[in-house]
């Protein structure tokens, strides 16, 4: 015959423990978190190797590629140079120093810029139009660098380079990377969040874009506050028509309070960093 | 139990030996080193890159390091754990065969998934039946700045 | 002659009990046979607070929550040999059964899905291969030649998925319902025959057993994180059976009467054979698992567990059993684990001079030392636990003869972790 009580009494004390740890834990939930839990080794996977970086140029090229078959570049070598100038002075600050940004401006009247993995960054000559100063140039290349520089598509992809050592080669011996039924239960998976979840990845990917390059902005010498001074005015300039597309993007009136917000944290909001609107109005379109 | 104590004090010991001293390297061409953790307070001095810096502090966005006798604050942006590797200069045309290669293969990945816009409206559909300049990319790749030529075009971000 | 006789019957009687009380319940008398996982296994068993990898998902899945790679997979390989003396069991004659058994007994895999983790894993909890290969030439006044083979391979896999997320910084709880099955096999014989003396005396048995069980076993985990660089973990588990089968055929030919094992008679000086079934599901206790590690440096980690298992086999007071552990980096590719644990006996201690019902008790303890290569993707890890346990026993089921035992243990594992 099993005695249970022994366990029965203490096990009615559980539900209460459950709660007050919770309620402890949720006082927190904001709060930075420490990551003691990463050991020594971590250091190597979170270590760019060149394979790696040479996996996300190749990657980044094939994608810019198709976005210079569609549209076209706009023919203007001073503006060019111009925007190259920017955007180069911002990457200079980000951690990439691996990759050599290269910025174009595409002929569309379509207002949008796009960044690939590797460095590449696009952006409409209708965008630059609706800019007033070089702070706001400088802002929509940030946002685009900082999704290089936090390498959303490269996580999301799992670009990786391939990995020759010694001890690679014996855990595959071992069986343990390339079995079937790791590849089935992946691939299982990636789809099932594919479906489910992809909107949500890609809003806290924009959210962290945000937040970088606004210190991006900060630490080149630009105003912050242009990122949304920017937003702001596209969106009275373009007409709605989502259409059938799932929003990545949080609604603009969203994005201009949040960034209001990380200013505000970030203690970016009272800086009188420089607009340079005079420059910007020397080179860009007339 | 004597025995057991020693051994208990020991391995609290061994931690506080055994802490290593963080070193971060800075990534970016030219870092400020500043006074206070905020921008716009007065720059110390510029490290360049590659440099080796011991941290003593973080603070949200911000380190705080030890550079030869001087302690500032650096951006996050600017240092990584690791030391800067060498910008691969083998990619830096692109081969015939990436081209042929890229052509045959359907890519596996839809090219709208792996571009970041900036906003949603009137997103354009980059997709994968469309052609691909290569040729494009070349004169686009080719286009390299100096650091003196940026840092020339930097100093003049002002009013 | 007479006395001979009587003797030699007792003797047989108490022989042929011995198989079914005995070794098909070997296994069932400890709870940490087997240690699971490349991490755990090197650190002892000791991982209820750390669970950050896909061993986790065995010891707390509430840890998986916390790996710094979002996918990994891991396995492992695992040789195992022990060596059990029963002393003085027949006339000053040692009793030795051996085991050993090469095993992958490990698979797991972890995945992000949705707010927290997926996992799936696969764990071969308990394997024996036993073998006894014996005969003994000189039993004291009998003169007799005993023979004994005897054949155990007994095997218990845990498999299913588990899925944990983390609730705030400070917490995480997880689940993994593994499916129970074990497996048994046993065969045992045996004979008596008195070559010079009573040539035309003799006693013969064999007795094949198989026994499969079908549970299911939810592991409910919990991991707490009061302070930086120190996480608790809490875990509680318990088999739950669907279904137990036993079946057991028993032949034997002798020229006296005896009981065979399982109870029917054997009648002399002709054929006998019988069979038995039985559906009876075995005990399987509450065992609640907690410990703290604590992460003191990115190179040095120390960490404790405690098992509280609820009573069972007739004892009265809950058993424990405990493991504390060290993980030291000396470089960011090579790392150190050196641990120890118990493995007590969940039977109560042996009472002399009266026939116990749970015939052994041995006390276990082990000790592993393992190391670990990294590099940016990939881990192997080799190791070895090794094993010792003294203790009594009643080999002889019936009677109070109690033997001393000693138990020697070595494990030998292999095993490698990727993330992709």
């Amino acid at each position: 015959m099993m005695s249970s009580e022994w366990i029965r009494k203490p096990l009615r004390f559980v539900p209460l423990l459950f709660i007050l740890i919770l309620s402890t834990s949720f006082s927190q939930l904001w709060a930075e978190e420490a990551n003691f839990r990463a050991r020594a080794h971590h250091d190597l996977s979170t270590v760019n190797s060149v394979e790696d970086v040479e996996a996300e140029i190749k990657f980044g090229k094939t994608i810019a590629a198709r976005i210079l078959g569609q549209f076209s570049l706009y023919e203007d070598k001073s503006l060019h140079h111009y925007v190259n100038l920017v955007g180069n002075s911002l990457a200079i600050n980000s951690s990439r120093d691996d990759i050599q940004f290269h910025f174009a401006v595409l002929d569309s009247e379509l207002i949008n810029a796009y960044s690939t993995p590797g460095g590449y960054v696009f952006i409409t000559k209708a965008a630059i139009r609706a800019m007033q100063d070089e702070s706001e140039l400088a802002a929509v290349l940030a946002h685009e660098i900082a999704h290089i520089s936090q390498k959303h598509i490269v996580k999301e992809f799992k670009i990786k380079g391939s990995e020759k050592s010694a001890t690679a080669g014996v855990t595959r011996l071992l069986g343990s990377s390339q079995s079937s039924t790791k590849v089935l239960f992946t691939k299982a998976v990636d789809n099932a969040v594919k479906k489910l979840l992809s909107v949500g990845f890609k809003e806290i990917d924009e959210l962290e874009a945000d937040k970088t390059a606004l210190l991006l902005l900060a630490s080149t010498g630009y105003d912050p506050n242009s990122l949304s001074r920017y937003l702001g005015r596209i969106k009275k300039l373009k007409t709605s028509s989502h259409g059938k597309h799932k929003p990545t993007h949080p609604p603009t009136n969203t994005r201009i309070n949040t960034l209001a917000h990380i200013a505000r944290s970030e203690q970016l909001d009272n800086l009188k960093f420089p607009r340079v609107a005079i420059r910007f109005a020397k080179y860009s379109l007339k | 139990m004597k025995k057991f104590s020693w051994l208990l004090a020991l391995l609290f010991i061994v931690p506080s030996i055994t802490q290593a001293e963080e070193f971060l390297y800075v990534m970016s061409a030219r870092a400020k080193l500043l006074e206070s953790p905020k921008f716009g307070s007065t720059t110390i001095e510029n490290i360049s890159k590659g440099v080796k810096v011991s941290a003593v502090e973080k603070k949200e966005n911000w380190y705080k390091v030890k550079h030869n006798d001087k302690t500032g604050w650096l951006s996050r942006l600017s240092v990584s754990s690791h030391p800067p590797i060498k910008r691969s200069r083998r990619l830096a045309k692109v081969d015939e065969k990436m081209k042929s290669r890229s052509r045959r293969r359907a890519s596996a990945v839809s090219t709208t998934a792996a571009v970041r816009g900036l906003t949603d409206i009137n997103r354009t559909r980059v997709n994968n039946q469309d052609r691909m300049d290569f040729v494009a990319l070349e004169k686009l790749d080719s286009q390299v700045y100096s650091e003196d030529e940026i840092f020339a075009f930097m100093e003049q971000i002002k009013d | 002659m007479r006395d001979s006789s009587l003797f030699l019957k007792q003797l047989l009687f108490v022989c042929t009990s011995i198989i079914f009380f005995h070794s098909a319940q070997a296994d069932e008398f400890h709870y940490n046979n087997i240690l699971v996982g490349d991490r755990a296994s090197g650190l002892a068993g000791a991982y209820v607070a750390v669970s950050d990898d896909p061993s986790g998902l065995f010891y707390n899945p509430a840890g998986v929550v916390y790996a710094q790679t979002a996918n990994i997979s891991a396995n492992m390989n695992a040789y195992t040999y022990s060596r059990t003396k029963y002393k003085s069991v027949l006339g000053g004659q040692d009793w030795i059964r051996t085991s050993s058994a090469l095993v992958p007994n490990f698979f797991g895999i972890t995945q992000p899905l949705g707010p927290g983790t997926l996992g799936f894993s696969y764990a071969v909890t308990d394997t024996i291969l036993e073998d006894q290969d014996q005969t003994f030439n000189d039993i004291p006044r009998a003169g007799t030649k005993y023979t004994i083979n005897f054949n155990n391979q007994d095997a218990t896999n845990n498999v299913g998925p588990s899925y944990a997320v983390a609730i705030g910084n400070k917490f995480s709880i997880g689940l993994t319902l593994y499916g129970h099955f074990r497996n048994q096999q046993q065969i045992f014989n045996q004979s008596f025959d008195f070559a010079e003396e009573s040539p035309d005396v003799y006693h013969w048995e064999n007795t094949y057993v198989s026994l499969s069980e079908k549970g299911i076993k939810p592991i409910l985990g919990m991991i707490f994180t009061p302070f930086d660089k120190i996480s608790i973990g809490l875990s509680i588990q318990k088999t739950f059976l669907f279904s137990s089968k036993l079946e057991a055929q028993s032949s034997c030919a002798g020229t006296f009467l005896t009981e065979s094992t399982a109870g029917s008679t054997c009648q002399p000086s002709e054929f006998n054979r019988s069979e038995f079934s039985n559906e009876e599901e075995r005990e399987f206790p509450y065992i609640i698992n907690t410990g703290f590690a604590w992460f003191a440096t990115n190179k040095l980690m120390l960490t404790w567990s405690l098992w509280i298992y609820e009573p069972i086999h007739e004892t009265k007071n809950p058993l424990f059993n405990t493991a504390g552990a060290i993980e030291y980096y000396f470089s960011t590719s090579f790392a150190i684990r050196i641990g120890g644990y118990t493995n007590l006996a969940n039977t109560p201690d042996i009472k002399e001079n009266a026939v116990n019902l749970y015939n052994e008790h041995v006390d276990i303890y082990g000790a592993t030392l393992s190391f670990s290569h990294f590099t940016r993707t990939s881990a192997i890890t080799f190791g070895a636990a090794g094993t010792y346990g003294s203790g009594k026993a009643q080999v002889i089921s019936g009677n109070s003869l109690t033997q001393d035992v000693e138990y020697q243990g070595l494990t030998v594992f292999l095993s490698a972790s990727n993330s992709f």
